[in-house]
């Protein structure tokens, strides 16, 4: 859908969004919000709640527009809010089920298959810190680059890379423990 | 066998993992504006009562204290 924002230059729209103009920012959120949702469904893997970090997410950007710097790309600095919006779900996530541990799963005795191996590596996964989860689903999972990776954490690659590293240990430690490898 | 050759390999787990979390289905027209904008609208009332509280509590301070009503100016 048109609007009338959309008739003026970027740099313009963005300038009128940090000047708090109300369609500006609709404008903008229209633009980004398919790929906000989307970074944040691969972090979250689940539909529902990447929609609310995705309303969190622009609710944040929207509160910290006069920090923004219209110089900047608007995409990538939304990216980023959004990897820490979502890496506070998982948080809260994992607060939720706080207690709940990766022995409690119940496997038959000898290799686990099919469904309850699924169902021990999702528990695993979830079970990995916020951080290391967002990381490990980024890169893992999704094959995001490292250095994407981290322009979205605001981190170092080779911070990303250690918290790779640090994944994989972990869920290596739980799949033993679940006897799902050696 | 050796222990570390029975170790899960990076591209193993990538593809365990892989089959354990498989992408999530996108609706491509999904529309999150409305409750964009309902968010928007809740926040804004609850700041504007905020905002009334504490006007009310400053307008006390000063009733009640007129003596730091020329501090603050000097201050400002």
């Amino acid at each position: 859908m048109d609007t009338a924002a959309e008739i003026h230059e970027p740099a313009d729209l963005e300038h009128r969004f940090a000047a708090g103009e109300l369609d500006a920012f609709e404008t903008l959120f229209r633009r980004h919000q398919a790929e906000v949702f989307a970074w944040i469904v691969r972090i979250l893997r689940d539909g529902p709640l990447a929609e609310d970090a995705t309303i969190e997410t622009f609710w944040r950007i929207y509160r910290a527009r006069a920090r923004f710097d219209a110089r900047h790309e608007f995409g990538a600095w939304a990216r980023r809010i959004a990897t820490n919006v979502a890496i506070d779900f998982l948080k809260a996530k994992s607060r939720e089920v706080a207690g709940f541990d990766v022995t409690d799963v119940p496997v038959a005795p000898g290799p686990i298959r099919d469904t309850s191996l699924n169902d021990a590596i999702r528990t695993a996964f979830r079970q990995l810190p916020a951080k290391l989860q967002a990381a490990a689903s980024l890169a893992l999972i999704e094959e995001e680059s490292s250095a994407e990776i981290a322009a979205a954490l605001g981190i170092s690659v080779a911070a990303v890379k250690s918290r790779i590293h640090r994944s994989i240990g972990l869920l290596r430690k739980s799949l033993r423990r679940l006897r799902v490898m050696p | 066998m050796k222990r570390h050759a029975m170790k899960l390999t990076e591209n193993e787990l990538r593809e365990m993992l892989r089959q354990a979390l498989p992408p999530v289905r996108l609706d491509e027209d999904i529309d999150l504006w409305p409750r964009m904008l309902r968010r928007l609208d809740e926040r804004s009332a609850r700041m504007g009562w905020l905002d009334r509280v504490l006007l009310l509590l400053v307008s006390l301070g000063l009733v009640m204290f007129p003596a730091i009503i020329p501090q603050l100016l000097y201050q400002l």
